[in-house]
C-alpha cells in the first residue's frame, strides 16, 4: 500500500498526539496535578519566557505571591476538582495546556532526564506476569512522591528544587541543595510540599 | 534504640539551622520486601527525614541497594 505525504504527516501527528495524551491517563507518569506541576516548573526553568506564556494562557490566580509553582498548583488543583483525574476531560485539558505552551517535545522527553524515576515508575507491578527478572523493583508509596522545596526569603522564593522523592539522584541533589540554602543568609525558611 | 552522646552530637550537627515547614509529615520509612511483596518478608528497612541532608543521602544509598537486592520484590515507601 502506498502512503501519500499527506497521510504520512497525519500518521506522524496522530502518533505524537497519542504519546502526549497517554502521559495523563490513570496510572501514567503524569496522572496527578502535582506531577504535571513539577515537570512544567522544571521545564520553565530551562525555557526562557515559558512562565510568562503559561501565565498568559491560564490567567491570574487568587494568590501566588509571584511564585510560579504555587500559581500553577492553584490552577491545576482547581481543574482537578471539576474533572476526575484520568478522565477524558482531564487528559484533554492537560494535553491542551502543554500544546498551547508549545512544549510537547520537552514534556514527553522530560522524564528521560530522570532515568531512575522513569525506570521505576514504568515498571509493571510486582505481581504482573509481564515483569521480567532484572526489571527495576517497583516502589509503592502511601502518598504522592513529587517533592517541591522552596527556600523562602523575606518576600519571595530565593531558590527552589523539585523532583521525585523516591529517585536516589534527586535525593542526593536535594541534600546538597539544603546544605547550600542553610548557608544562604537570604533564606528565612525552607518549605516542603509533598504530594 | 539507645543513642550515644556521640551519635546525638552528630545528629544535632546535621540538623539545618534554618526554619522548616511542610504540608505534611516528612518522616519516611522505606522497606525492602521479599517474595510476596506486602505479604512477604521485610528484608531491610530504614527511617529518616526528608528535612535532614544526612538522611537523604542514606535514603538514596538504601534505594540504590534495594534495586540491586536480588531477593527484592517490592519497595514500600511510607511517609508519616
Amino acid at each position: 500500500m502506498r502512503i501519500t505525504r499527506r497521510q504520512l504527516r497525519r500518521i506522524i501527528k496522530e502518533s505524537a498526539a497519542s504519546s502526549l495524551e497517554s502521559l495523563f491517563a490513570k496510572g501514567a507518569p503524569y496522572d496527578t496535578p502535582d506531577r504535571i506541576q513539577g515537570a512544567i516548573v522544571d521545564i520553565a526553568k530551562k525555557t526562557p519566557g515559558l512562565e510568562q506564556k503559561i501565565r498568559k494562557i491560564l490567567g491570574p490566580a487568587q494568590e501566588d505571591g509571584g511564585n510560579f509553582f504555587y500559581y500553577l498548583g492553584q490552577h491545576l488543583n482547581l481543574v482537578s476538582r471539576s474533572w476526575a483525574l484520568g478522565s477524558p476531560e482531564w487528559v484533554e485539558y492537560a494535553s491542551n495546556l502543554i500544546r498551547q505552551a508549545g512544549i510537547e517535545e520537552e514534556f514527553i522527553n522530560y522524564k528521560k532526564e530522570y532515568p531512575a524515576w522513569a525506570a521505576v515508575h514504568a515498571t509493571p507491578p510486582a505481581d504482573d506476569p509481564a515483569r521480567q527478572p532484572g526489571d527495576p523493583v517497583p516502589i509503592d508509596a502511601n502518598t504522592g512522591t513529587n517533592l517541591a522545596v522552596d527556600a523562602m526569603g523575606t518576600d519571595d522564593a530565593v531558590d527552589s528544587i523539585s523532583g521525585d522523592a523516591t529517585d536516589p539522584v534527586f535525593l542526593r541533589q536535594l541534600a546538597g541543595w539544603l546544605q547550600q540554602m542553610d548557608k544562604n543568609p537570604a533564606v528565612q525558611m525552607i518549605m516542603f510540599n509533598l504530594g | 534504640m539507645k543513642i550515644t552522646r556521640r551519635q546525638l552530637r552528630r545528629i544535632i550537627k546535621e540538623q539545618l539551622q534554618v526554619e522548616m515547614d511542610a504540608n505534611q509529615g516528612m518522616d519516611v520509612t522505606i522497606s525492602t520486601m521479599g517474595p510476596g511483596g506486602y505479604d512477604g518478608e521485610e528484608l531491610d528497612f530504614m527511617q529518616g527525614s526528608l528535612f535532614n541532608p544526612a538522611d537523604l543521602l542514606k535514603m538514596a544509598d538504601f534505594l540504590d541497594a534495594a534495586q540491586k537486592n536480588p531477593g527484592a520484590e517490592l519497595i514500600v515507601y511510607e511517609v508519616d
